[in-house]
């Protein structure tokens, strides 16, 4: 399993145990950091969301008074992280 | 998406003794013995591999453990606090949501960090508390004040009514003039 994969199955993981609650980004990238050993770059922890995202896994939503950005589970991630 | 589960070892039937030897403080080859003992032979090499991976998946799960603790604690302000909250409410809410997230995931496993990230959200539910006095409190007022206004009106009709028919005196009805100004 490469890198960005071992990410991207931490932050499903971390996502699902906040489920239903969205993890602030600030919060998603240091338990990231603090999780997957050896400490990622955050370019790839940037790649592994993105990705996700685009698999439809996750969602971003930005707030629009502090443009800050909240990450959840959507339906398929929820299919996708509880077996983790 | 497919993604590879850690791939299981011989020595995970022996996980919870393992585990419990080395926080008990034995060397790797002491466990290796008293593992050789129970009829699992293993280098001390593989061993020490295998317990490294074994913190790591410890300490995984207790940082997810706070993630979702955390969250609760988000869920139990966000629901103290109400469906529509006043947009300064929804300052201390958000505000209250990423320290809490925060402390989970970056706080490590310091009791210092957690008791804070606790008594924040101590803190933000006795804000909630207080706010939910306020609006009570606020109602109540406002209650009295229309009851207030009603018996005013009551009165007045009342007092006009005595005033056409001549039922009273100019004096009382100057009295009771001035009391209702009162009010």
């Amino acid at each position: 399993m490469n890198e960005v994969n071992v990410i991207k199955r931490f932050i499903l993981r971390a996502l699902m145990a906040a489920y239903p609650t969205p993890l602030p980004g600030e919060a998603l990238d240091a338990a990231v950091r603090t999780g997957v050993n050896p400490r990622p770059l955050m370019s790839d922890v940037e790649l592994a969301k993105r990705d996700l995202e685009a698999r439809g896994m996750i969602v971003g939503t930005r707030d629009p008074v502090d443009d800050s950005v909240s990450w959840a589970l959507t339906p398929a991630g929820v299919i996708q992280a509880k077996p983790l | 998406m497919r993604m590879a589960k850690a791939k299981s070892s011989k020595l995970d039937p022996h996980a919870e003794r393992l585990t419990e030897w080395f926080l008990a403080g034995k060397t790797l080859a002491e466990a290796r013995e008293l593992l050789r003992q129970a009829g699992c032979a293993v280098s001390l090499s593989r061993l020490s591999v295998w317990w490294e991976s074994r913190q790591a998946a410890r300490a995984e799960e207790a940082l997810l453990r706070r993630i979702t603790s955390g969250a609760e604690q988000v869920r139990t302000v966000e629901r103290a606090f109400g469906e529509n909250p006043a947009p300064e409410l929804a300052t201390i809410i958000k505000l209250h949501r990423v320290l809490a997230m925060q402390f989970a995931t970056a706080g490590s496993s310091s009791p210092a960090l957690l008791e804070v990230s606790e008594r924040a959200t101590r803190m933000a539910l006795e804000f909630a508390k207080l706010e939910e006095k306020r609006a009570a409190r606020e109602l109540a007022e406002q209650k009295y004040r229309d009851l207030v206004a009603e018996r005013k009106r009551a009165i007045e009709a009342e007092l006009g009514k005595a005033r056409t028919g001549g039922g009273i005196t100019p004096e009382t009805l100057e009295r009771i003039e001035r009391e209702l100004k009162l009010l």
